[in-house]
């Protein structure tokens, strides 16, 4: 491999796509002790779970698997019955790491996203062009992990093997 | 390359969006005449200056805006939201 980077493919995450109005979301949220991102296109964390800020109205809710079964109690998908609607969306992602030195790099090829701390933070998650298709990008502390719709997950590990 | 400013995401590469097309003028009345039934369907406006447009943030937020963009020099002169 020509760049200094560790790519991996990661677990299956529970995830959750969540849109309604903003208080209603806040208030179907707070029971897991998470509050809305403050800022667009970025996250916010409570234990294992990070809720990204994706759109205007619109959120998505990450965890490990094994939180699945007891989010999906707390969340209840489907429910009409609330000014927010929950779905469940767990089979729909693959989620990569990509680490190391030269991440950003990678970034570069792979994204248009200006992924410059000033212009994309600590906290950031957003969707964006992803080798050519949409995928959610999050920053994490060595690199980034990025999220795209699990059909094109070989296709995209197979990009990762030949940088 | 374009970018373009999506209401949400602020600027943008041109690359993530899809372009929706011009605004187009109220639908016209129904005692319209044929002609210009067909002109308001199917004849777009392209002017030489700026234009109205309709883009959708397809591979980000997934917003639709409007923006009046010059169709020579690309500059956006209006974010509507």
């Amino acid at each position: 491999m020509g760049y200094q980077i560790s790519t991996e493919r990661q677990a299956l995450q529970a995830t959750f796509d969540i849109k309604g109005v903003k208080a209603a979301v806040a208030r179907k949220l707070s029971p897991l002790g998470l509050a809305l991102p403050s800022d667009r296109n970025t996250t916010s964390r409570s234990n294992d779970i990070t809720l990204c800020w994706i759109g205007k109205s619109h959120w998505l809710l990450v965890a490990p698997a094994e939180m699945e079964t007891q989010l999906k109690a707390s969340l209840v998908p489907d429910d009409t019955t609330h000014d927010c609607r929950v779905v469940l969306v767990s089979d729909v992602f693959t989620f990569f790491s990509i680490t190391g030195p030269q991440a950003n790099d990678i970034m570069a090829i792979a994204s248009p996203l200006d992924t410059r701390p000033k212009k994309f933070p600590e906290n950031g998650s957003t969707f964006s062009e992803l080798f050519g298709i949409r995928g959610l990008i999050l920053r994490q502390p060595n690199g980034f992990t990025i999220a795209i719709e699990q059909s094109y997950a070989d296709m995209v590990a197979a990009y990762f093997r030949k940088i | 390359m374009l970018t373009l400013p999506c209401p949400f995401c602020g600027e943008r590469d041109e690359t993530e969006f899809v372009n929706g097309g011009p605004t187009k003028p109220p639908r016209p009345d129904i005692t319209v005449t044929n002609s210009e039934w067909i002109d308001w369907l199917t004849v777009p406006i392209n002017p030489i200056g700026y234009v109205e447009e309709k883009w959708w943030h397809a591979k980000g937020c997934g917003a639709w805006f409007t923006i009046k963009r010059h169709t020579v020099t690309h500059d956006i002169a209006k974010l509507d939201g």
